[in-house]
């Protein structure tokens, strides 16, 4: 037995053809994609790629497009964690309590997760549209509210959040079954007690729910920003990064840079810095998060025993 | 059995379909198709062409699905086909801007270039001059039957000289004057009874159709291009063609006063609401519909639309008239925007295909091709030189034809005397920034700033 | 005076359960309403669309799908991608699973090394690579080719596949080959008679969550497809919009047609469909 699972053979055999497609279509991509970043290539076959140093990286440093691409993700990061965990951990207590109908409601929830982004983003355009032929306007008007009116995706104001918040639309159902697995995979005898202590459920979603699922609440930080970061198809659909920039992400940005104006030396260097700035805030994120795991840990250990004393 | 019945539902399906979507544009084009077909061609068959080697020739034009021209298209080819029964055509063609950008993208970086491709403007034209992918048309300028017809005889369109380039890489194709459409009903609701002939009349009528309570002019800048057109018009007729040239050539810049005081000109309109309010987030296609659905009294739009307006429910209400002109700026009355495809073809070819090739590229260019354009898709011929003879023109395209004759002094977008290949949407893109609340001044900044990153 | 308390606390729970079902419902209809609002203009011509958008649709405009289904050709695209998909799952279940398999019961130098290679892939957003790709794949000509598509798409899918059937085949007894390799079984057998079999719920959660990423993936046939018969839903579905922008209701059909299959998938494979997609997020 010891020796089958040393087999050489088999290892590499059954190991190889996974290797060789990710190699190939993954990881050497990626370190092109750093080795391009320092080059210029116009798009035309036979033209041999033109090294610029580091040109490329200071002609983003000085693009006010790119700033707004970096900006808009920022603040897509933040808006999305501050808007899908919230809704979606609330939602995964609400269905948690609920007796009847907990499966139902959450089916409904999670429908806008699994239609194609391309619809998704072409079904809410034409809800956003500006004037009486946009739905919301439209809407809006027929409760009196016509001052709010708007043209969504066009007003500087609310461009960009319309994509964020339609985004966590799509994308808050994620949480809750997320959170209602962890829900559910606390042990029954701990909320209980806790009943019988006469507590609230206010008080024991805070006190007792919250550090018990700390950990899918982290992994769910994590994976909103790693999300995050990587959004293309969303704005792509909705805006395509207008008007006039005004909704770029770097992504976008990238996709502009490279295949409508042939820089793809400039393309690929903005893929180079997301590629840092992405692996930089998700070590930093974890690592806060890990702080703070602990400092937690330590403070609920004690307000249980405050608890059960009471 | 199952998947039997599965395969005929699908076809009826799909035969179902189609009849419907025949049924919805073609029909208007099909009757004035047979009327043309008598018309006999001056072109003499080829009588060798039985020994002549088996060639497909690939076209990547827009030229398709709903576009006026796909028409054209396909009778140039299945003429050309009966002249020269050794061709094939491989018609890669889509209408879709941004799926023919990508096509064509696609095929200049692997190198599988088509026979015959289509492009706006000079940017990308000088790369592929300078690394050999379009093809020198030089040769056809001795041939004076040919070029005396054309609009453009000396082919200078597309001169390339001021690039560094010499040689002719691009036929110049399809001639569109751009004109303001104008709804003659609204214009009288609002108490107008003379066509704007200068800016400052299209002002008052501006402040008259709003008075009215009618949208003066219909603009679905979400689709850039339309507001990139209409500010084409306003710098032309106020700074002139040549000063958009100098800033190809860099002899000029966007934030020179001139150029800066034509943008506060296009500014001025929005503010004075010439304009229905978030435009900016209006389609083309919306803008067109509400058009002839009598919402707004004008749209700026280039020639093409003609049919367009003369099949529209409200075909008698619509005309046209030039762009007005400034009159502190007289000297630039006579400069337009004309808009023409390029016609490129591929300068990898050799022997016999590049021959046929320049064979078909004189073939889609003769008075027998604009004949056709006209009669078929009812288009603004580029020829002077064709065969009208017992063709009725509709009053609009009679008018069409006596403006086309007395265009002096045109150019085309102002991006395409531009190298860059991100000026289409740098400009563009500023004009929506600028009408969304960025200064004239700034805009100008950042246009020029995209100049000044690429030196 | 506890009767009262009793009944003063009953009636406190029922407004409490009123509110829940009452938020649960808003909530319910933000999800479901944009998506009825689009099935139902899809039944609607052009002028019901606009002039009574929340109406339901007077005599159902069931031309709207005929269009988008011919002239969108939306069954064109349709089928492109449910052939591209399907390929890229078996592929990628394939051969994920097969260095799975390694990568959890057996033993070598640099295993460690190489889990971590396929698992630091979830990082990588597709955008990083297409710029290097498309310039390889324009020199060697590569373009509107299915196979390597397929191949290209099964490397995004390797990390996640790798993760969640590595994670399961750990937990796997090794009792199980164990019989089969005293007989002198060969690997393959054992791999696909043994092993396969039993992990198969986690490379059913793994052809989940590949699934949804593959059949919405828009950037890779953006930029490697440029045939209109090879196009695929995704791509097919933005074209036709910015071809047919104004009319509506084969547009909204259009989205119709694209939304409704995964719609009767997650009714069809409800529990299934929600641990595969949220598979990444537990600790396979």
């Amino acid at each position: 037995m010891e020796q089958y699972h040393r087999n050489k053979k088999i290892i590499f055999l059954f190991l190889l053809p996974a290797l060789l497609v990710y190699i190939i279509f993954e990881c050497i991509p990626v370190l092109q994609s750093f080795y391009f970043s320092f080059f210029e290539w116009p798009g035309i076959q036979g033209v041999p790629l033109a090294y610029v140093g580091l040109d490329n990286f200071k002609a983003l440093i000085n693009d006010a497009q790119f700033h707004r691409a970096i900006a808009n993700i920022l603040l897509f990061v933040l808006i999305g964690i501050l808007t899908q965990l919230p809704i979606g951990f609330f939602f995964a207590i609400l269905l948690y309590y609920t007796k009847h109908g907990q499966k139902f409601f959450k089916a409904v929830y999670f429908i806008p997760m699994i239609l194609p982004v391309t619809a998704t983003g072409l079904l809410w355009q034409f809800i956003l549209k500006p004037n009486e032929t946009g739905v919301l306007n439209n809407l809006l008007s027929k409760l009196g509210l016509e001052n709010l009116c708007t043209g969504w995706l066009v007003n500087s104001k609310t461009a960009m959040m319309c994509i964020i918040l339609v985004t966590t639309w799509a994308s808050a159902a994620y949480y809750i079954v997320i959170g209602l697995a962890a829900m559910n995979s606390i042990p029954d005898e701990i909320l209980e007690s806790a009943t019988i202590d006469g507590a609230n459920t206010w008080k024991r979603v805070i006190h007792i729910m919250v550090p018990m699922i700390w950990e899918s609440i982290k992994i769910s930080v994590v994976m909103i920003i790693t999300g995050v970061l990587k959004v293309f198809d969303m704005v792509f659909v909705m805006t395509e990064g207008g008007p006039n920039g005004l909704t770029h992400v770097p992504a976008t940005l990238l996709y502009s840079q490279a295949f409508k104006y042939n820089h793809y030396g400039i393309g690929s260097a903005i893929s180079t810095i997301m590629f840092m700035i992405s692996l930089v805030i998700t070590i930093v994120s974890l690592k806060i998060m890990n702080k703070e795991d602990k400092k937690s840990a330590t403070k609920e250990r004690g307000g249980r025993k405050v608890w059960r004393q009471v | 059995m199952k998947r039997k019945i599965i395969a005929v539902l699908l076809t009826a399906c799909l035969s179902i379909g189609l009849l419907a979507g025949c049924g919805n544009n073609a029909s208007e084009t099909d009757d004035s198709q047979v009327k043309s077909e008598p018309s006999a061609t001056t072109e003499t068959a080829d009588t060798s062409a039985a020994k002549e080697p088996e060639v497909t020739i690939t076209v990547l034009t827009r030229y398709a699905g709903s576009d006026v021209q796909a028409q054209w298209l396909q009778t140039m080819m299945e003429k050309f086909s009966e002249l020269h029964p050794n061709v094939t055509f491989q018609d890669d063609s889509v209408a879709d801007e941004a799926a023919y950008n990508n096509k064509l993208k696609t095929a200049i970086a692997t190198g599988n270039l088509p026979n015959m491709w289509m492009q706006y403007g000079a940017a990308s034209l000088v790369e592929y001059a300078k690394n050999g992918l379009a093809m020198d048309l030089s040769s056809l300028l001795e041939d004076t039957e040919f070029t005396l017809g054309l609009a453009d005889p000396t082919l200078s369109s597309y001169n390339l000289s001021n690039y560094g380039v010499d040689g002719i890489y691009a036929l110049p194709f399809a001639m569109q004057p751009e004109v303001i459409f104008y709804n003659k009903d609204l214009f009288a609701q609002a108490g107008i009874d003379k066509v704007p002939e200068t800016m400052e009349d299209l002002i008052a009528a501006f402040d008259k159709l709003n008075a009215a309570g009618i949208t003066p002019m219909g603009m679905g800048a979400k689709d850039t291009w339309r507001l990139g057109h209409f500010y084409n018009c306003i710098v032309y007729k106020k700074a002139g063609v040549e000063n958009i040239k100098k800033i190809g050539s860099r002899e000029a810049k966007w934030t020179d006063e001139n150029i800066v005081e034509t943008l506060e000109i296009l500014k001025s309109f929005k503010d004075r609401g010439a304009f229905e309010e978030n435009f900016e987030g209006i389609d083309w296609s919306t803008e067109n519909a509400n058009f002839l659905s009598g919402k707004y009294a004008m749209i700026c739009v280039p020639l093409w639309f003609i049919p367009t307006a003369e099949a529209s429910e409200i075909a008698d209400s619509l005309d046209f008239f030039q762009i007005p002109y400034f009159e502190d700026a007289i000297e630039y009355k006579d400069n337009s925007a004309v808009y023409t495809d390029a016609h490129v073809y591929n300068g990898k070819l050799e022997g016999y295909e590049k021959e046929i090739t320049l064979e078909w590229a004189k073939f889609t260019h003769s008075a027998y091709s604009e004949e056709v354009r006209l009669k078929v898709c009812n288009q603004l011929p580029g020829r002077s030189d064709i065969n009208t003879d017992g063709y009725e023109m509709s009053p609009l395209m009679e008018k069409a034809l006596v403006l086309n004759n007395e265009l002096t002094t045109y150019g085309g977008d102002v991006f395409e005397y531009d190298e860059i290949t991100s000026m289409q949407d740098v400009i563009r893109n500023s004009l929506v920034g600028m009408m969304l609340g960025t200064s004239p001044e700034d805009t100008a900044r950042s246009i020029q700033a995209e100049i000044d990153n690429n030196q | 005076m506890e009767t009262s308390l009793n009944r003063k606390a009953k009636r406190k729970k029922r407004i409490c359960q009123i509110l829940l079902y009452a938020i649960l419902s808003v909530f319910a209809v933000i999800c479901l309403y944009p998506v009825f609002f689009t099935l139902n203009s899809s039944l609607k011509d052009n002028t019901d669309i606009f002039a009574a958008p929340f109406s339901l649709p007077g005599t159902p405009q069931w031309e709207n799908y005929v269009r988008a289904w011919t002239i969108g050709k939306m069954g064109v695209y349709f089928k492109n991608s449910i052939v591209l998909t399907t390929a890229t799952l078996f592929v990628s279940a394939l051969i994920g699973s097969l260095a799975s398999y390694i990568l959890a019961k057996f033993k070598f130098k640099g295993k460690g090394f190489v889990y971590l290679l396929f698992i630091a892939g979830m990082m990588v957003p597709i955008q990083t690579v297409i710029i290097p790709l498309a310039v390889t794949f324009g020199k060697l000509g590569i373009v509107n080719n299915f196979p390597v598509l397929v191949l290209l798409y099964s490397a995004f899918c390797l990390s996640m596949t790798v993760f969640i059937v590595t994670g399961y085949m750990k937990g796997l007894p090794d009792e199980l080959e164990e019989a089969a390799v005293m007989d002198g079984a060969d690997p393959v057998i054992i791999f696909f008679r043994i092993i396969l079999p039993l992990s198969m719920p986690s490379l059913v959660s793994a052809s989940i969550f590949n699934f949804v990423s593959a059949w919405n993936n828009l950037l890779f046939p953006l930029v490697f497809i440029s045939k209109d018969s090879m196009k695929t839903i995704s791509i097919g579905l933005l074209s036709f919009f910015g071809a047919y922008t104004s009319d509506y209701g084969a547009v909204m059909a259009a989205i119709g047609v694209s939304i409704i299959p995964p719609i009767i998938m997650y009714i069809l494979l409800q529990e299934k469909m929600e641990k595969g997609l949220t598979a990444g997020a537990v600790k396979g």
